[in-house]
């Protein structure tokens, strides 16, 4: 079935079965390898990508469905300012050990601190809920996240709190 | 490698005759919506999406959520995200904004449907008990005719529904809750993300001079389908909630359910923690 992808922008047709995961189509049809695979069963989110504005596990999309659709992945990421400071408090607390579930944890904490300026750490938990890491133990990844909020909202001019 | 077709149409006009060729044709149709369980079924097991693969993710037709006369309806293919953050469901149906946010991780509701939910018929479906509770009746359309079903009369065992090869569920029609009406959604499960629960109570009352009226209670995960508690329902109906009645629940409870054992838990277990959400409900209303 020749299907239509806007992958980062870049836009093209490729011919493959209906069925095929999005989390293939984008490491073998568009080369990019930052989205990992982990289950393939929605349990892990090392896959996670967004799809029109919201965090999805790209290996429980069929390629059918991403027709017509906006998907950023990882590299896509790159382009907005606010991931080089998710990226930068990752680094500064020490929140990555083996390095195979970040480029998910990146995606879905990117999309919470978009929802939400000032996340609780509660909120937070929730927020990655979707997203395993085996090395880590959750603990810096939340000091990352709010690590960013804080940078993100000095950026943007003023704490939300502070507004009030 | 056998050739699957795709399919994706826009409207439902389109998806429903595509279901009555393919069925004249004998060909077998995977319907997707959100595929958080076709997939995790279907990868790396060709065979499972048949002669061809219907996404239905496109139709906007089934993913309104809108109030007629005393009711509700939401379309099939609303997510649970969706759902969690409707507000016409906060405000008059409220199990299911809190059915539908315990489901999965962040990036399943927004994909998994409440169609999906209900057409895989599953006992620890989470949004199940819930639509129990709501008098759920549900549409199924086909090119030919539309008809409409009461919840429990659509699922008939564990994954197994009346629905035809050539239907689509598209929409499910549900009570608007009363003023005074108290609802609560409570499972359990190894974590709060990412675990399916061991069993869960959906309960529904009116509080009236002291008393629970109009009880409605609809069990999850511990029989081969959503039990309606009516023993549960009976001892409750119309009585004072003291120590005294508290103390029958675990008896009515036993004999409401069937639950097993299996990897995720015990029958104990399951029947156990039923009774003990059901008196956390009552003592909390
Ligand atoms: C990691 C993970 C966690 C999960 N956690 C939970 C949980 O906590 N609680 C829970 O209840 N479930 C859970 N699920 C199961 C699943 O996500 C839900 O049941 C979801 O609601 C399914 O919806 P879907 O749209 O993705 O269904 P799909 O996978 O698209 O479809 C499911 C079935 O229904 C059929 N179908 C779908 N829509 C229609 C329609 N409109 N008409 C006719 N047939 C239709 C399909 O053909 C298929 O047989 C989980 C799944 C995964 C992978
Ligand atoms: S690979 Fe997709 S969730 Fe694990
Ligand atoms: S850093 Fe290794 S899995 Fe998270």
């Amino acid at each position: 079935m020749k299907i239509n992808f806007n992958i980062n922008g870049i836009v093209k047709e490729v011919d493959i079965p209906p069925q095929k995961p999005l989390c293939d189509v984008i490491r073998e049809d568009f080369g990019l390898t930052g989205t990992k695979i982990g289950c393939r069963e929605g349990e892990c989110g090392a896959c996670t990508v967004i799809m029109d504005g919201m965090t999805v596990n790209s290996c429980l999309v069929p390629a059918v469905s991403a027709e017509g659709r906006e998907i950023i992945t990882i590299e896509g990421l790159q382009q907005f300012p606010e991931t080089e400071i998710i990226n930068d408090n990752f680094k500064k607390v020490g929140a990555v050990q083996c390095g195979y579930c970040i480029p998910g944890m990146v995606m879905s904490s990117y999309a919470l601190l978009k929802d939400n300026k000032n996340p609780t750490e509660d909120e937070i938990r929730q927020g990655l809920s979707g997203n395993l890491c085996r090395c880590t133990g959750y603990k810096r990844i939340v000091l990352a996240v709010e690590g960013a909020a804080r940078d993100l909202n000095k950026i943007e001019g003023g704490n939300e709190d502070e507004k009030h | 490698m056998k050739n699957i077709n795709g399919f994706l149409p826009l409207n439902l006009e389109e998806a429903l005759l595509i279901l009555k060729h393919s069925y004249k044709n004998g060909r077998k149709v995977r319907i997707v919506a959100g595929g958080t369980d076709v997939m995790a079924r279907g990868n790396g097991n060709q065979s499972f999406f048949l002669d061809s693969v219907l996404d239905i993710s496109a139709l906007k037709e089934i993913q309104e959520i809108k109030t007629c006369e005393d009711k509700i309806k939401i379309g099939a293919g609303c997510t649970h995200a969706q759902i969690a953050k409707s507000i016409l469901l906060k405000n008059h149906a409220s199990i299911l904004t809190k059915a539908s946010s315990v489901i999965g991780s962040p990036q399943i509701r927004h994909r998994g449907t409440i169609g999906g939910n209900i057409c895989n018929a599953s006992p620890v479906g989470d949004i199940l008990p819930s639509l129990y509770v709501l008098n759920a009746v549900l549409t199924l359309a086909s090119a030919s005719q539309k008809r409409e079903v009461p919840i429990k009369e659509f699922i008939k065992g564990p994954g197994r529904t009346i629905i035809q090869p050539d239907e689509l569920l598209t929409e499910i029609t549900v009570d608007m809750l009363g003023e005074n009406e108290f609802t609560d959604y409570r499972r359990s499960a190894t974590r709060k993300a990412l675990a399916i629960s061991k069993s869960s109570v959906a309960f529904r009352g009116i509080k009236k001079e002291g008393v629970l009226v109009g009880v409605k209670i609809a069990l999850g995960s511990v029989g081969p389908v959503i039990i309606s508690a009516h023993n549960c329902e009976k001892l409750i109906e119309g009585k004072k909630i003291d120590e005294e009645m508290l103390a029958q629940i675990p008896s009515a409870v036993q004999a409401d359910c069937k639950p097993i054992d299996d990897l995720r838990s015990t029958k104990e277990y399951r029947s156990h923690v039923v009774g003990v959400f059901l008196a956390e409900i009552l003592r909390s209303c």
